[in-house]
């Protein structure tokens, strides 16, 4: 069977489904000395920025940085890959961003409200689940 | 350092930057030439004097860094990575033989140039411009 890949370039909205993995492409400029890094990567519902967030799905990878007394240019040769998109996750829209250590990016270049949309009829759920009366009969 | 016997004169074509980062590669880049042409070519090292931020007063460490000499013309050039902020006294010196680095004690000199004095701060770890360039289902 014929697999369509969707690539998306912010801010372009991209469907997912539930069990879907999202791959993620990233740069950033970096000026410091050698060292190791995380990049982390999330999808959320919510609004940017946080604490308005609630991330549902995430991945993470160290980056080996180098000297860099002048500013240098880092980005992926891999993508980074978060987990599965849940059900729970199904007929809702969310956010995606990139965080560099405890650095966080500029809204419009690395973090996106309401970029990823999960298709599909979300699960059945029961809830408020009452006895109203009871008599005899 | 012992006296100079000025038999070799050390004219600094490209001298170190006043101010440097922790890391930075730097280059100094001159011309060295024996008083009178007589006797070999010297031996030429960057003598990297080192004071602490916090004691500016008091000279902490000495180190040596080699030369590398361009034969008939004089010429040379010495890379310098400084490894700690601080304030740097470099000088380059020449002697009649190889140093052994790294040098315990103080070897005889037959020419020195200018004093060059580099400050050198800490290199602060920043990020800019993080982006996300594309995403797609994996």
């Amino acid at each position: 069977m014929e697999r369509i890949v969707r690539l998306a370039t912010p801010p372009t909205m991209l469907e997912v489904a539930a069990g879907d993995k999202i791959a993620v492409h990233w740069s950033f400029i970096y000026q410091g000395p050698a060292y190791s890094e995380t990049v982390y990567v999330a999808v959320y519902e919510g609004d940017w920025p946080p604490p308005g967030i609630d991330e549902k799905i995430k991945a993470w990878v160290g980056v080996p940085l180098p000297n860099a007394p002048d500013p240098v240019n880092i980005k992926s040769t891999e993508p980074l890959v978060t987990n599965a998109v849940t059900d729970a996750m199904v007929g809702k829209s969310f956010g995606i961003y990139i965080k560099v250590g405890n650095t966080l990016p500029k809204e419009g270049v690395g973090a996106f409200d309401n970029v990823i949309k999960v298709k599909g009829v979300p699960s059945p759920t029961f809830s408020e689940l009452k006895i109203i009366s009871y008599e005899k009969v | 350092m012992p006296e100079v016997s000025g038999l070799v004169e050390i004219e600094i074509k490209t001298p170190l930057p006043s101010e440097g980062v922790v890391g930075g590669k730097y280059k100094v880049e001159g011309v060295a030439k024996v008083a009178g042409a007589v006797g070999p070519p010297p031996w030429l090292y960057a003598q990297v004097q080192m004071k602490s931020w916090l004691k500016p007063d008091i000279l902490e460490e000495t180190h040596y860094w080699r030369g590398i000499p361009i034969p008939i013309t004089g010429n040379f050039s010495i890379d310098w990575m400084p490894d700690k902020p601080g304030i740097y006294e470099v000088t380059v010196v020449a002697t009649p033989a190889p140093l052994s680095l790294p040098l315990i004690g103080v070897p005889p000199i037959t020419g020195q140039s200018d004093m060059m004095r580099v400050s050198v701060e800490k290199l602060a770890v920043q990020f800019s411009e993080i982006k996300i360039l594309s995403y797609s289902i994996a």
